[in-house]
């Protein structure tokens, strides 16, 4: 008897990932083409989340928008505060006070360590080291508390208003946040221990989802994924906001381009952030703390565009005045919006497991990629 | 003069009758482009050397009630410089070239752009198929909501959402 082994050809499968599946971190919905267990193409669909959030704000007046912007990227709102606020000081020619604007940096540094360590926990869990989530979490919870403390609240501050910050810091809020900084020091050591240098997490992300340097620029990647392909382009550097400028920190950038190096930009961005908080608690200044803008506040008409570096990346507020009291053009630039762009020419060629690790790697919030 | 006023006259020269508009303001470069020339523009704005323009950060539409105006805002990552620019469109069919094949990462900012305001891209990969161009909204939605004459029909039915579907 013989044996005749005969092609078997598959005409390729369609598999649907989301909108309801975990590893999507929101409503995302990626229509993969399948041979094999390999990528052939790859469409996100997205909108799931669409609220028209851009469209709300035509019809309201400017400063009842910051609140809006807490809904974009839930995991960093003060940073979506600061893109707004900013916008609205520029069109109508608002200065902040320099009190105010340390605030600003300070909560927002201590809300993107917030933001990396959910990347942090979700990041690994994906990868299946469900540890670390509970480690990055219980780190996350000391600066949720320290935020509570400062604006009541712990997901949607809303507390960077337009000419300043809505309050000053509480008493003892300084020494809070020295403490938590102590402790979050050695976190991060055991994190080094515990995750990076781990085996089987570094085959998991070593080599996988490699964005080129050209690729990242050309498809206006910002934030960690620009800088883990060799991309020294951080809003807060190239172009600087509040006191920015005055803070000494460095920007890290790993040139691989790979799931570990974006994994590291981010890790190694939260010993910077600690280091601009510590500057900013030496150097904060007496004085104001928010500029009182008129009841009624009616801009020059006319445009103002202000760019931010949120956790994620390039977050840019774009408004247009004609001189009423509400915008007539809202813009929001958002980086997860972008980066999921960056998928269909990234996939093709992936196994669908490594499609989790990269689209952690990205970490997208899709309240900000839907608007 | 500086590098950058160099650049300005590059363009000025080589597009010179196509330029509504050119200057140069905060360090930025502002220039306003007539739709039929706007690739070419973007090409030499990409790879002219002095200019360098190889990242696409944004781009988005308005509606000032008489046309629609494009903007895109690009960066130079080599120079640290950004530059704007403007397409002016009519809104009886709107329609300027896609830059996709310039700066890939445009592609869902045009279909944005689509959605919202109904421009056409002629040149994108989705172009011509609605369905496949909305991006935000429901593929089946009807009307571009950015617009200023857009009218909302509601079905009255919560499960079906604000248009009525057949």
């Amino acid at each position: 008897m013989t044996l005749t082994t005969t092609e078997i050809s598959s005409p390729g499968m369609t598999l649907n990932m989301g909108p309801q599946h975990p590893s999507t971190h929101g409503v995302l919905r990626l229509v993969v083409e399948l041979d094999g267990e390999v990528i052939h193409s790859c469409r996100p669909v997205i909108g799931y989340l669409h609220r028209g959030l851009e469209k709300m704000m035509e019809a309201r007046p400017y400063r009842q928008n910051v609140p809006f912007t807490d809904r974009l990227d839930y995991l960093a709102s003060l940073n979506c505060n600061l893109a707004m606020a900013q916008a609205i000081e520029r069109i109508g020619n608002v200065t902040v006070p320099e009190r105010a604007q340390y605030i600003r940096v300070l909560l927002c540094e201590l809300n993107r360590i917030a933001s990396h360590l959910v990347f942090l926990g979700t990041f690994a869990t994906d990868l299946g080291a469900t540890t670390v989530f509970l480690y990055s979490f219980r780190e996350r919870e000391k600066v949720l508390d320290l935020l509570e403390a400062m604006t009541g609240a712990r997901l949607t501050y809303n507390w960077i208003r337009a000419g300043g910050v809505a309050a000053d810091l509480p008493e003892g809020f300084a020494e809070g946040v020295r403490a938590f900084l102590e402790e979050f020091r050695v976190a991060l050591d055991e994190n080094d221990r515990l995750l990076t240098g781990n085996r089987i997490f570094r085959a998991r992300c070593e080599g996988v989802g490699v964005i080129p340097r050209e690729m990242a620029i050309a498809y206006g990647a910002s934030g960690p994924v620009a800088r883990g392909s060799g991309i020294p382009y951080d809003i807060r550097r190239v172009a600087p906001y509040d006191v920015y400028d005055r803070m000494e920190f460095d920007v890290p950038v790993f040139s691989e381009g790979d799931c570990l190096a974006r994994y590291c930009v981010r890790i190694e961005e939260m010993r910077q952030s600690a280091r601009i908080i510590l500057q900013c608690l030496r150097e904060l200044p007496e004085g104001e703390t928010t500029t009182k803008l008129p009841k009624i506040f009616k801009p020059p008409p006319g445009e103002a565009y202000s760019r931010t570096e949120s956790p994620r990346g390039e977050f840019s507020v774009y408004l247009v005045s004609d001189g009423s009291p509400n915008p007539v053009r809202v813009h929001i630039r958002t980086p997860s919006f972008v980066h999921l762009g960056l998928l269909p020419a990234l996939l093709p060629g992936v196994k669908v497991a490594d499609v989790i690790a990269i689209l952690g790697s990205l970490d997208t919030v899709l309240g900000e990629v839907d608007r | 003069m500086s590098e950058e006023s160099e650049g300005l006259r590059g363009i000025k020269e080589r597009f010179g009758e196509a330029l509504l508009a050119a200057e140069e303001a905060d360090g930025e470069l502002r220039l306003t482009v007539a739709a039929g020339r706007l690739t070419a523009l973007c090409a030499y704005l990409r790879d002219e050397p002095i200019l360098a323009f190889d990242y696409p950060a944004d781009l988005t539409a308005r509606d000032t009630g008489e046309q629609l105006i494009l903007w895109y805002r690009l960066v130079s990552i080599a120079h640290n410089r950004t530059a704007l620019l403007h397409v002016e469109l009519s809104r009886e069919n709107p329609a300027v070239a896609s830059v996709t094949s310039i700066w890939p990462g445009l592609n869902w900012f045009e279909r944005e752009c689509f959605d919202l305001f109904g421009i056409r891209f002629p040149g994108h990969p989705d172009d011509g198929d609605p369905a496949r161009m909305r991006i935000l909204l429901p593929e089946d939605w009807e009307g571009h909501p950015f617009r200023r004459d857009y009218e909302p029909v509601f079905s009255g039915d919560p499960l079906h959402g604000p248009q009525e579907r057949n």
